[in-house]
């Protein structure tokens, strides 16, 4: 699937299927919610994978399960070319935890209220213990100048800083461990667009820095666009299209992806938007059987609703699930 | 046209943990019938608390009674009598928010929410509410309304809880619409069809529409006339066109610049240095004065006036607006 | 970079401008510092027997008047502050404690959490008052045996209080964050979980400690609290009773202390809610 197969990716997905078992509300057997399903890519060292969908699209899940928050139904991962899913997963997986790292969404939600930004920063370096007082005081320093807060934040509260600041603790923290891959999750998408832009910033010099590698998990095609070189589109579970970002954006393959595209506002009054896709997202809880865009896609043939379309390379590393493309 | 709503003035202030904090400051805006004015701004920037203003809906226990006024169809809003202010709100000012699933109450049905309103504002019995809550629904595109007229808030996704929001908003034909930051929990593509749908209703009801966003794009694609918001203060106010093609403040040329491109690939961002200030932070002079990139000395001392710069268009800071 | 104004020192001066935090602080100063200086306050010792002043009703010499042994009625209520408050502080700490690490312990452990809230739940279903009857006469009239026996009947329901905000606090998103960094379960029921239970914990032990004062007196009313001669506000109108017709002092004053102390408690343990609990907080 990668460009260059000589290295060994960073992360290796293959085939990852997560359902949740939900109880119903009306009693009865749990509902199958089929979060992920069959998706597969790579991400090679030093490079931003943007994995963009709508709400229920599954992307928060792969998040999730590439750092072995939840385990997954069925499928493989493989880190630092180490299977996470086989037998000794466990064990790979704990191999592993220094270099991988998570970003949240939320940066008010996502650090310790009662804990002081020093002791959020330093967790990671503390659970993993045998670092002395002195290796602890000055790497938090370090930390801060690295993500742009004053020296003097360590012994303040969390609340006392804004969205965009806490949003750099809690970089900080993903670096403690020096990590060689983060697994961002909309960071971004809480902040304002003025706040937006100096993350998005931060974390381009920081891989540029110690080339790191990306999973850059968004709603916001613009933002992705903005940091990754490579996209993959996900729909109601699936990826329906990944390829370098040149060909995503300018050149979509996959209707959904097209009217994905289209659907975004331009801060351009004078732009015409071409008619709205119609339609719901559709539910997870039990797939039909063919493509899950079927419903909406202005396209759709008969093919489409019995088969589902597996990703096909149509141009170098260009992947798209559709008959049609 | 006329207007048909004034603000002059508007100063509102909260109760915080050390006194009294202004989260609007000295506000004026003007929407002509039938028009559709944006309000832009960022967290803190007092657009929500302007519009809520309008129908006087904050906590009273902690907020001042604002100072200024509002002149709503030649009605002082601010003098109204609660019983005035209350057949006001939802018959001619109606009213959408962000989260459509907080704003519906979950033990009442799509069809009693909606009967509500009517009920309450235009006298229909049961049996006629329950028919224009259908028609309704079938307004906002809600497919299959007849049956949905009877479900519960939380078995709608979030599209359809926000048409339904539309539909309550809708029901006693307002003359204006306050929409704030209606698609900001959606979907790009539904909140593509939430902005044709209101933009529809507009026209077919002659709504005036204020829109209140965060998202640049959103009010390029449906406002007609933007009043940017800052820190409590407007900075600027243009006809869309024009703010977009050549803003005049410092503040909304660098929030443009600072928005991610979907059309072109950018190499770095700029950014706007420094973060938003907390409301209860007092700075002198221009509140963006600290985070300008074109600051002069005396920005830092005299609090700017929103001064004319241009045809129907206003900003506050006077350096842009002598020099041209 | 500017940040907001320094905020450390926010919840002392909220709780400092909220009133009946306020009433309730200088309240229970007041008898904290009638326990420690109980030797200089007291002119009388309050166990020694003068048969001879026996029964005088309140005047100059016995502002609170003398029970049937001539003993100083305002002595032993200023002594009794001291056994009394121990009491309520010790039974507070030790079911605060107790009821924080098994809250805390359920809400980690789901397993551990069926077992533990069903005991809770049993235990609870008694009436606190009988439970601690219960184990009192058991254990015998000590002044340990109270503090036990209060501890164990209001443990279940410090327990369930922080059970309920850990849960609510496991859902966080920081809780994710520590167990992406390999965080342990110990490490986050002790820096995660606990931290953030501590404002409704202390709520509820300023609570027990109203509630074991009052409850130290009923169980020395009926014969089963901390034992004679040692003063307590229960004992002393436990000894009261048998005169109340003709030297109503002897249970009156005692018992306006008790109340005194539960509504300070109250009053404290309400202005801690107030400041502590963010959905009571004013929204800016």
């Amino acid at each position: 699937m990668s460009t260059n197969s000589a290295a060994v990716p960073i992360a290796g997905v293959r085939d990852l299927v997560k359902i949740f078992s939900i109880k119903s509300d009306k009693g009865g057997a749990p509902l199958q919610l089929h979060a992920v399903n069959q998706v597969g890519f790579d991400i090679q060292p030093a490079e931003t994978l943007g994995l963009v969908g709508e709400s229920g699209s599954g992307k928060s899940t792969i998040g999730r399960l590439l750092v072995g928050l939840i385990p997954p139904t069925r499928g493989h991962v493989e880190l630092f070319g180490e299977s996470i899913t086989g037998n000794d997963g466990g064990k790979h997986l704990s191999n592993v935890r220094r270099r991988l790292q998570f970003v949240f969404q939320d940066p008010y939600g996502s650090l310790n209220p009662r804990m002081r930004v020093d002791d959020c920063i330093a967790e990671p370096l503390d659970i993993a213990g045998g670092v002395s007082r002195k290796e602890r005081a000055d790497r938090i320093l370090e930390l801060l100048e690295i993500v742009g807060l004053p020296r003097s934040c360590g012994d303040r509260y969390p609340h006392e800083f804004s969205g965009g600041q806490r949003q750099r603790i809690g970089i900080a923290r993903a670096l403690a461990l020096r990590p060689e891959f983060i697994v961002c999750d909309e960071p971004v998408s809480a902040l304002d667009v003025s706040m937006q832009a100096q993350i998005v910033n931060l974390l381009l010099d920081l891989q540029e820095k110690f080339g790191l590698s990306y999973l850059f998990i968004a709603h916001d095609l613009a933002v992705v666009r903005s940091i990754a070189r490579r996209v993959a589109v996900m729909y109601a579970g699936s990826i329906v299209e990944q390829g370098p970002r040149s060909e995503i954006y300018r050149a979509p393959r996959h209707p959904y992806t097209q009217a994905l595209l289209d659907a975004v506002p331009r801060p351009d009054p004078e732009r015409q938007r071409k008619p709205t896709l119609g339609g719901e997202i559709p539910s997870i809880l039990d797939p039909l059987p063919g493509c899950a865009f079927a419903m909406r896609c202005p396209l759709v043939t008969e093919r489409c609703r019995i088969e589902r379309p597996m990703p096909r390379e149509i141009d170098s590393a260009h992947l798209v699930a559709c008959h049609l493309a | 046209m006329s207007d048909l709503l004034e603000i002059d003035n508007l100063t509102v202030q909260f109760r915080g943990d050390s006194g009294w904090i202004t989260a609007v400051d000295d506000v004026s805006l003007n929407l002509r019938e039938g028009e559709t004015l944006g309000i832009v701004g960022e967290s803190g920037s007092g657009k929500s608390v302007t519009a809520l203003s309008i129908l006087r809906l904050h906590a009273a226990a902690t907020t001042r009674h604002p100072t200024g006024r509002i002149t709503y169809a030649g009605r002082d809003m601010l003098a109204l009598t609660p019983r005035q202010l209350r057949a006001v709100r939802g018959r001619e000012i109606a009213m959408i928010f962000q989260d459509p699933m907080s704003s519906l109450n979950p033990v009442l049905t799509i069809a009693d929410q909606i009967s509500e309103t009517l009920r309450l504002h235009q006298g229909l019995d049961a049996a006629a509410a329950r028919q224009r809550a259908i028609e309704l629904l079938d307004l906002v595109r809600i497919p299959d309304a007849r049956r949905r007229v009877d479900e519960y808030p939380h078995r709608l996704s979030g599209g359809m809880r926000q048409r339904v929001m539309i539909a309550i908003a809708i029901a006693c034909r307002p003359r204006l619409l306050i929409a704030d930051e209606p698609t900001t929990a959606l979907d790009v593509t539904i909140q593509a069809q939430i902005l044709d749908l209101l933009r529809e209703l507009q026209s077919s009801l002659g709504m005036s529409v204020i829109l209140i966003s965060h998202d640049m794009g959103v009010i390029a694609e449906f406002a007609q006339r933007v009043v940017v918001m800052y820190a409590g203060r407007v900075v600027e106010t243009a006809p869309v066109k024009d703010l977009f093609r050549k803003p005049v403040h410092p503040y909304t040329e660098g929030l443009l610049a600072a928005i991610p491109k979907l059309d072109v690939d950018v190499i770095r961002l700029p950014t706007i240095r420094g973060s938003i200030p907390d409301p209860a932070q007092i700075i002198q002079g221009c509140r963006y004065g600290p985070r300008c990139p074109v600051v002069l000395n005396q920005c830092l001392v005299e609090a700017p006036a929103l001064l004319p710069a241009g045809p129907s268009r206003f900003a506050r800071c006077p350096p842009r607006v002598a020099a041209p | 970079m500017q940040l907001v104004p320094r905020q450390r020192y926010r919840l002392l001066r909220k709780l400092a401008r909220h009133r009946s935090f306020r009433i309730g602080f200088i309240i229970i100063s007041i008898m904290v510092l009638a326990a420690l200086l109980a030797p200089i306050i007291a002119q009388y010792d309050p166990i020694a027997m003068r048969i001879r002043f026996r029964f005088r009703p309140p005047q100059a010499a016995f502002p609170f008047g003398t029970d049937q042994f001539g003993r100083d009625v305002f002595s032993r209520v200023v002594y009794g502050t001291r056994l009394s408050l121990w009491i309520g502080l010790a039974t507070a700490l030790i079911s605060g404690l107790i009821g924080a690490f098994l809250g805390v312990l359920s809400a980690q452990y789901r397993k551990f959490d069926a077992l533990l809230m069903r005991v809770m739940d049993a235990l609870m279903a008694v009436p606190a008052i009988l439970l601690a009857i219960g184990l009192t006469a058991a254990l015998g009239p000590h002044t340990s045996s109270v503090i036990i026996a209060l501890s164990v009947a209001y443990i279940p329901r410090t327990a369930r209080i922080v059970r309920g905000s850990a849960l609510v606090t496991r859902e966080l998103e920081f809780i994710e964050a520590a167990r992406v960094a390999g965080a342990s379960g110990l490490r986050i029921m002790l820096r995660h979980l606990l931290p953030n239970a501590m404002g409704p914990l202390l709520v509820q032990s300023t609570f027990v400690f109203a509630y074991a004062i009052l409850a130290e007196a009923a169980l020395s009313f009926l014969g089963v609290g901390p034992s004679p001669p040692t003063p307590s506000w229960g004992n002393i109108i436990s000894e009261g009773r048998d005169h109340s017709v003709q030297a109503w002092w002897i249970m009156l004053f005692p018992g306006i202390a008790i109340s005194l102390a539960t509504l300070g408690m109250n009053l404290l343990g309400d202005g801690l809610r107030d400041v502590l609990d963010p959905r009571l907080k004013v929204e800016t």
